[in-house]
């Protein structure tokens, strides 16, 4: 009896030893974690997004993380076209405009973020950056970045803060310079002009408000400038805003409307530079209000690495990670810390940006708005389209849709 | 340690000692195979590297071209709006950084993009540097070749002369495309790190980009992704000339790779060996098992058989089948048992002849008491009312060969005498049981002969001597031997009593069972008697105290309960 008790004694710890063993040598997690992050962002704005995701992936453990680029349209046709709902090609994160996400949540693409991150979001950030990320009372994404437009214009011609757009055009330019150039094409660039006739772009509703008349007048109030020799190209074009800083910088444009991305460019490119809120026409009822937004990472709702997604999201919240984010792709800190601490107030030129930041007006995540955005963006492209600047009669019916 | 488990274990520990073996060649052999495979996916990833970074440079030279064609139709080129405008349509729809037009030294007509075509260090340092470039640009051959910045920053730049220009009137278009991670980014596949070098160091490398002075390849190895078992292999590498340059150097293309799937392998094939060998050790743990329990056997029962010689068991005997040594040990053994039987046989029967020498009518009295004691034993086996083991039979034999060797102690006169005995004469003759016992145990290994001999005198009721047990108290094999001895002196003529027919001595028995006799030996005794002697004597009818008689040991038999009356029949 005692021999047979100890056979089943040694049987037992022998399975014991297998069980063991076998659940040991489990690969853990089955397979290694792959992320696909992408974005509209490119250059250096990418590769410091690649780099710091790197580091985040390196902290948090074994994983991999490639980072795919796509040009703003690319991006939004992928994930409203091609984006699957697992597997290959699926983009578990993506670094979006806050105005994408409402829509983006409405195909079902991005799913709102747990409490905790939530809770732990709203202790951090400044109150407008949250808002911004917020449809119907769910936050959809990380916000790590403000952005705005504001005027870069150049101090020797203008000794003093142009106050309004008229005293930009009445300022004697040398012949073959620009007064000032304006992105046609972009509902967003055009958003303070628009905003200064008009008021408030969106609705109790958010909805966008977006006038034929005050668009039309803004074209007219600012013809001067792109109906100049050359100048229709300043106003409309492919990458537009490098040919705007090429010509700045060579004192063939005063100035221009603009985002902080182009601060380290126009820092070297030679020529001194100031930047102020966009200022409105003389004439204007209001103040000219830029359009502020906010670049988010959301994580994609069928993405099989969610959780570590949401971890990725959070820890380019964290402050040094956010800081190094924002100073390499030149854009505005969402960290309160970073405000108290004057971070964000660091280098030349972000002053300006902080105080259109502080007039502009935010706009919500939610699809309708998005829609109707883009739908202002088409009818803008059909006027910008055009080789030659159109005359003063083609116009309205250019503006109105009503000219092919 | 039992040898049962000492050769299970050596067993175990050769198949362990195979499974270790095998499980490291294997695990080598799957090493070498996946370092092979991650050795050729590298190098797949660098020919697809090479192919992008082959379809880039053609399109800078497509775009070279199409500028130098532009620049040849619109004439000398001033930096006015119009014609920036017209370069930079060329920037966006090529993905060019930068280009300028040169006329002889002067330049003409640049035009770059904000996000990598602005530094200052990217500009044409002009003419470049190296002879044979300048020499090829002289002549107005296209070229190639990579400038470096003050900042470190590195770029190629391609160059070609504009068509119809002669000698001062030479202009060029130079091309740059910025080498840094912006580059380097869209040629390395995802999850490898690389490089360009020039014939002296590194350009550029991927991720982390520009690189420092000093920087190596090896500084690079902290971007590889981590996998299981990281520490233990050498990153996977592959290089090979990507560009050929016009001043005769050539950009070379480094990639690394993480050895993931080295790691990988190692755990699967670690888990398998694991799993093998462990299931393999349970095998061989049961196989070897059996095998010791088969080879074991006979061992095991020659000890039983040696112990059961040790206990008296006289009547021991093993199956010889195996021809091998234990075969021929179990022979012997079988051998010595005989021996020894044979030994205490010839005791006995010279007991016997003692006896029989004692009385001239004892040695019939013997042969019968003993033959009819087997063959009631035999009756009562039959009948499923107890069962004997050899030994137990043998020991019946023994005792009922000298039930009566106590009488050697008491006088011929008693013993012979015809007439009745007096009180004395009778107190004699009891003593001849505890006498006999006496004798029988001083033989050895018989003392379970002595104790039947020692109460073959009791009776049923309690009323034998020399102790007056009664039932269940006295053993079978005395109950057995009383009523055969009795039935026996009923039937032969003595000296004190005149012999009485079968039938009689039957009825007797039947009139004395469940006194003097036990009734089912009394019922057993008379079917053997009535079978030998053809008496006219119902052998199935009986006291009527029908009892079940198990035997579960050697010391003894426990009645349990009465069977059902038709098994009676």
């Amino acid at each position: 009896m005692r021999t047979l008790g100890r056979a089943r004694a040694c049987s037992a710890c022998l399975l014991l030893v297998v069980t063991a063993g076998s659940v040991a040598c489990q690969p853990r997690g089955e397979k290694q974690a792959h992320l696909t992050v992408g974005t509209a962002w490119s250059g250096p704005a990418a590769e410091s997004l690649h780099r710091e995701l790197l580091r985040v992936a390196e902290r948090l453990g074994s994983m991999t993380i490639d980072v795919r680029t796509y040009s703003s349209y690319g991006l939004s046709d992928y994930l409203s076209k091609n984006q699957p709902q697992g597997g290959e090609g699926l983009l578990d994160l993506v670094v979006v405009p806050n105005d994408w996400l409402g829509q983006l949540a409405e195909r079902g693409t991005i799913g709102e973020l747990p409490s905790t991150r939530v809770e732990a979001m709203q202790d951090r950030l400044v109150r407008q950056a949250v808002l911004a990320v917020t449809d119907r009372d769910k936050v959809l994404a990380f916000p790590v970045s403000a952005e705005t437009l504001a005027l870069i214009y150049d101090p020797q011609r203008f000794p003093s803060p142009p106050r309004s757009i008229d005293e930009i055009l009445s300022v004697p330019m040398p012949p073959g310079t620009i007064p000032i150039a304006v992105n046609l094409a972009s509902p967003y660039h055009l958003a303070p002009l628009v905003s200064a006739y008009q008021g408030s772009l969106v609705d109790v509703d958010g909805n966008l408000i977006w006038r034929d008349d005050v668009l039309l007048r803004v074209f007219l109030r600012t013809a001067p400038s792109w109906q100049a020799p050359g100048g229709w190209r300043c106003f409309t074009g492919e990458d537009l805003e490098s040919l705007q800083l090429q010509l700045y910088s060579d004192g063939k444009l005063a100035s221009f409307i603009s985002g902080p991305w182009l601060l380290e460019a126009l820092e070297a490119c030679g020529r001194p530079f100031a930047v102020t809120p966009v200022p409105a026409f003389a004439d204007a009822e209001h103040p000219a209000r830029a359009l502020v937004g906010y670049q988010c990472v959301a994580v994609a709702k069928d993405s099989p690495w969610a959780d570590l997604g949401l971890q990725i999201g959070a820890s380019l919240l964290e402050p040094d990670v956010n800081e190094r984010l924002n100073r390499s792709t030149r854009r505005l800190s969402v960290l309160i810390d970073s405000f108290q601490s004057q971070q964000a107030m660091a280098s030349q030129g972000t002053v300006g940006f902080l105080r259109a930041l502080e007039q502009g007006q935010f706009f919500p995540a939610a699809a309708h708005w998005s829609d109707s955005f883009q739908r202002a963006g088409d009818r803008l492209q059909r006027v910008a389209r055009r080789p030659h600047a159109p005359t003063r009669d083609e116009l309205p019916r250019l503006v109105s849709g009503g000219l092919p | 340690m039992r040898l049962r488990w000492q050769l299970v274990l050596s067993h175990l520990g050769s198949i362990l000692l195979t499974a270790l073996v095998i499980g490291l060649v294997n695990v080598v052999l799957l090493l070498r195979g996946t370092r092979t495979m991650e050795g050729q996916a590298l190098d797949s990833s660098l020919t697809t590297a090479r192919h992008l970074l082959a379809s880039r440079l053609a399109d800078l030279q497509h775009a070279r071209d199409d500028i130098s064609t532009f620049a040849a139709e619109a004439g000398p080129l001033s930096p006015d709006i119009a014609t920036l405008g017209r370069l930079h349509d060329f920037l966006a729809f090529y993905r060019l950084e930068r280009v300028e037009v040169f006329h002889g030294l002067r330049k003409e007509v640049e035009a770059y993009r904000w996000e990598r075509g602005v530094g200052r260090s990217l500009a044409t340092a002009w003419l470049p540097p190296k002879p044979q470039i300048a020499a090829q640009v002289a002549f107005g051959r296209p070229a190639a070749w990579v400038q470096k910045g003050a900042d470190g920053l590195a770029s190629l730049k391609l160059c070609s002369a504009v068509p119809g220009g002669v000698g001062d009137e030479r202009r060029w278009v130079v091309l740059t495309e910025p080498l840094d991670g912006s580059f380097l980014g869209r040629i390395i596949p995802v999850g490898l790190v690389g490089a360009l070098r020039d014939d002296h160091q590194i350009l550029v490398a991927w991720p982390e980009t520009p690189p420092g002075p000093d920087q190596d390849i090896e500084s690079l190895l902290s971007y590889l992704p981590k996998g299981p078992f990281a520490w233990l292999f050498r990153p996977v590498s592959a290089r090979r000339p990507a560009v050929q340059l016009d001043d005769g150097s050539a950009l070379e293309l480094v990639l690394l790779s993480a050895p993931i799937r080295s790691g990988q392998s190692l755990v699967q094939g670690l888990r398998a060996w694991f799993l093998v060998t462990v299931c393999g050790s349970l095998l061989a743990l049961a196989i070897g098992s059996g095998l010791a329990a088969r080879l074991l056997a006979p061992l095991n029962a020659l000890l039983e058989g040696t112990a059961a010689m040790a206990r008296g068991h006289l009547m021991v005997r093993l199956p010889t089948g195996r021809g091998d040594e234990l075969g021929s040990l179990t022979r012997e053994f079988n051998r010595m048992a005989d021996e020894i039987r044979n030994t205490y046989l010839g005791m006995i029967s010279t007991l016997a002849e003692i006896v029989e020498a004692k009385s001239h009518y004892t040695r019939e009295h013997i042969d019968r008491v003993e033959r009819l004691a087997m063959a009631t034993a035999e009756v009562l086996e039959r009948r499923g009312w107890v069962r004997f083991s050899s030994h137990q039979r043998f020991l019946l034999s023994v005792a009922a060969i000298l039930h009566d060797v106590g009488k050697i102690a008491i006088a011929n006169e008693i013993l012979n005498k015809s007439g009745p005995l007096d009180t004395t004469e009778r107190e004699q003759i009891l003593t001849h049981p505890e006498v006999g016992a006496l004798i029988v145990e001083r033989m050895g290994k018989l003392e379970r002969a002595a104790e039947i001999i020692r109460c073959a005198h009791e009776h049923f009721d309690g009323s034998g001597y020399p102790r007056g047990l009664r039932g269940e108290e006295i053993p079978l094999e005395s109950r057995i031997i009383l009523a055969v001895d009795a039935f026996d002196a009923m039937t032969i003529k003595r000296p004190y009593s005149a012999g009485r027919s079968s039938e009689a001595a039957i009825a007797e028995l039947r009139t004395e069972a469940g006194r003097q006799f036990d009734p089912v030996v009394v019922e057993a005794l008379i079917e053997v008697v009535t079978k030998e002697s053809g008496a006219d004597v119902d052998p199935s009818s009986d006291s009527g105290l029908y009892r079940v008689i198990h035997s579960d040991s050697d010391a003894g038999y426990r009645l349990v309960s009465a069977p059902p009356p038709a098994n009676r029949a």
